[in-house]
């Protein structure tokens, strides 16, 4: 058994420089994570969610370590990310990737999904045999639900869902144990963000994938994950089971984010 | 009646050929009435508020009527439509940001319609736009109508449109998913500010959104669209009570339960202008098609005011 969990974030601190009021002046900093501690094991689903200005995406790019804090550490099974080497964190890089929410400033234009989906075996893992390379693309074509012909086509013969299909092919093809998911589902439509989340699902069930998902959507976070964080200015100020959560918000903020959730009246 | 549509289609020029994107909607829309507009991309519905304020891209052909108090505006010259938008018509967009001149003070932003169509003076257009930012909850004491956009949240940047599209008391305000770009809280906010403006004014509202939850708690009747078409209408509380339109219940079912069971895909995609099936065309999508089906377009049917473009409905429940 190995108690070591999957990511393990503590005391994260980011803060921002600000511009100086006048030349001679220090610049005065902003503070957007205020030491944030988060524990995940293999295969959970943690969302975090707050509004604009939250820090949630800045606390995804700390986890992708895509910026480096000023306090605080980042482990990933153990490993403190920002203590690792540049070759170490290249290599550790493959467990853990990214899908974001634009699907269409997100992949390449000039590239076929091919070359969109095995680039991260191309950085990640060089000496990957070019067959190999082949079907590793072809199985998670496959496994998003995209035909085989889609890898020698480009990003702008698909639909918005079908973008964020690849997108998720690209994050999945190294095998990550972990994949950070910032708003995956909001910029596409009702019938398509339920393909997607139901995608998520299923590759959560069969890969055993741990999901961090970035959301500012309550619905669509009770759909995906098992956990909840919510985000204010920087801090947690609640944390539990989705599900307890939404029912019984605790924390004002919670309370406030749950009450403002556009719900369908059905009066028959 | 303020606002009648009837049998607005509309045509667009794609590769060479005039493409159908709108076909066949008619509604109405009185003065402290308000009317949404729901579906997803690619219904139509940016396309039917673009129509009644003959905003359309160039080379468009419209068909059918938009009378506006007994006046047609679809025969309108340009610039007699340029004294109805803004006066009659005020307009907010989902993206408060390019919405407004970012080298303009948001004062002088809501005072501009002031001058231009009801010719007031500085100093009255000034004074009655500090009153506006007001009455959406820019406190001129607290946030100067000397700021400029981008000294402003998301909301707040909201609020000035608001605030522009309401200076010259229009009789109808067209909003276009007015909230998209806000956070939950805010949207909250700016949805119960419009509908208190509404109520206040006695103004019609004429809602457009992507999101059931928005238009069941904002407007009174409600069109769901899609493919160009009007596929459902009826009295919110009736077409959420009783979804006749296998589209309706399927978007319904799509969105993320309250319940946080899944969400029940709708195989397929929306159909684009230039491949659109004959007959119904969400039926290749649909679990209740019949071969009658792919026939005939159906038209919207049924007693009363709500009705369905369904060859074989569900039944109220």
């Amino acid at each position: 058994m190995n108690d070591t969990p999957l990511l393990q974030v503590s005391g994260l601190v980011r803060e921002y420089a600000l511009p100086r009021p006048h030349p001679f002046a220090a610049a005065p900093r902003l503070r957007v994570l205020h030491g944030i501690d988060l524990a995940m094991a293999k295969g959970d689903s943690l969302a975090i969610v707050g509004e604009s200005g939250s820090g949630k995406s800045t606390l995804a790019r700390s986890v992708l370590a895509l910026e480096r804090p000023d306090a605080g550490s980042v482990r990933l099974d153990g490993m403190d990310l920002f203590a690792l080497s540049r070759r170490e964190l290249r290599a550790a890089r493959r467990h853990v990737q990214a899908v974001f929410q634009d699907p269409y400033g997100s992949l390449d234009p000039r590239q076929t999904v091919f070359r969109i989906v095995a680039e991260p075996i191309a950085a990640l893992e060089p000496r990957t045999a070019r067959g190999e390379r082949r079907d590793r693309v072809a199985a998670i074509l496959q496994a998003v639900g995209l035909p085989a012909a889609a890898a020698e086509k480009y990003p702008h013969e698909f639909s918005g869902g079908q973008r964020q299909r690849i997108a998720i092919a690209r994050a999945l093809v190294t095998r990550p144990a972990l994949v950070v998911a910032d708003e995956p589902v909001s910029a596409l439509d009702v019938s398509v963000q339920a393909q997607v989340l139901n995608l998520m699902l299923d590759l959560r069930e069969k890969l055993g994938l741990a999901w961090l998902f970035i959301s500012h959507d309550l619905g669509v976070v009770r759909v995906v994950t098992e956990r909840v964080a919510v985000l204010q200015h920087g801090r947690i100020v609640e944390q539990g089971r989705t599900a307890d959560v939404l029912a019984a918000p605790q924390h004002p903020y919670t309370q406030a984010l749950v009450a403002a959730m556009p719900r369908v009246r059905r009066r028959g | 009646m303020m606002l009648r549509v009837e049998d607005l289609t509309v045509a667009l020029p794609m590769r060479g050929q005039l493409v159908p994107v709108l076909a066949g909607v008619s509604f109405t829309l009185d003065r402290r009435d308000s009317v949404g507009l729901v579906g997803e991309s690619g219904s139509g519905k940016s396309m039917t508020a673009l129509a009644i304020m003959g905003l359309l891209p160039p080379g468009a052909r419209v068909a059918g009527r938009v009378m506006l108090d007994g006046r047609d505006l679809l025969a309108l010259p340009e610039p007699d439509l340029c004294g109805v938008r803004g006066r009659r018509i005020g307009m907010v967009f989902q993206e408060p940001m390019t919405a407004l001149n970012p080298l303009m003070s948001i004062g002088a932003q809501v005072a501009e319609p002031l001058r231009l169509h009801l010719r007031l003076s500085r100093a009255e257009a000034d004074a009655r736009a500090a009153r506006m930012l007001d009455r959406v909850g820019l406190d001129p004491a607290r946030i100067s109508p000397h700021r400029y956009p981008h000294q402003l949240s998301g909301g707040q940047r909201q609020r000035v449109v608001i605030a522009a599209a309401l200076a010259c008391g229009p009789d109808l305000l067209v909003a276009d998913e007015p909230t998209t770009a806000l956070d939950v809280t805010v949207q909250a906010q700016v949805l119960a500010l419009l509908a208190d403006l509404a109520a206040e004014t006695g103004m019609g509202l004429l809602l457009i959104t992507h999101d059931l939850g928005v238009v069941s708690q904002t407007v009174a009747n409600v069109l769901v669209m899609y493919a160009g078409r009007v596929v459902e209408q009826g009295p919110t509380d009736s077409v959420f009570g009783g979804m006749a339109h296998p589209y309706t219940r399927a978007l319904f079912a799509a969105r993320p339960a309250e319940s946080g069971a899944r969400p029940v895909q709708i195989p397929g995609q929306v159909p684009d202008p230039l491949h659109r099936p004959p007959g119904c065309a969400f039926a290749p999508r649909c679990s209740r098609a019949e071969p009658d089906c792919g026939q005939q377009a159906p038209t919207l049917a049924g007693g009363g005011p709500h009705r369905a473009a369904c060859l074989h409905p569900h039944a109220a429940s």
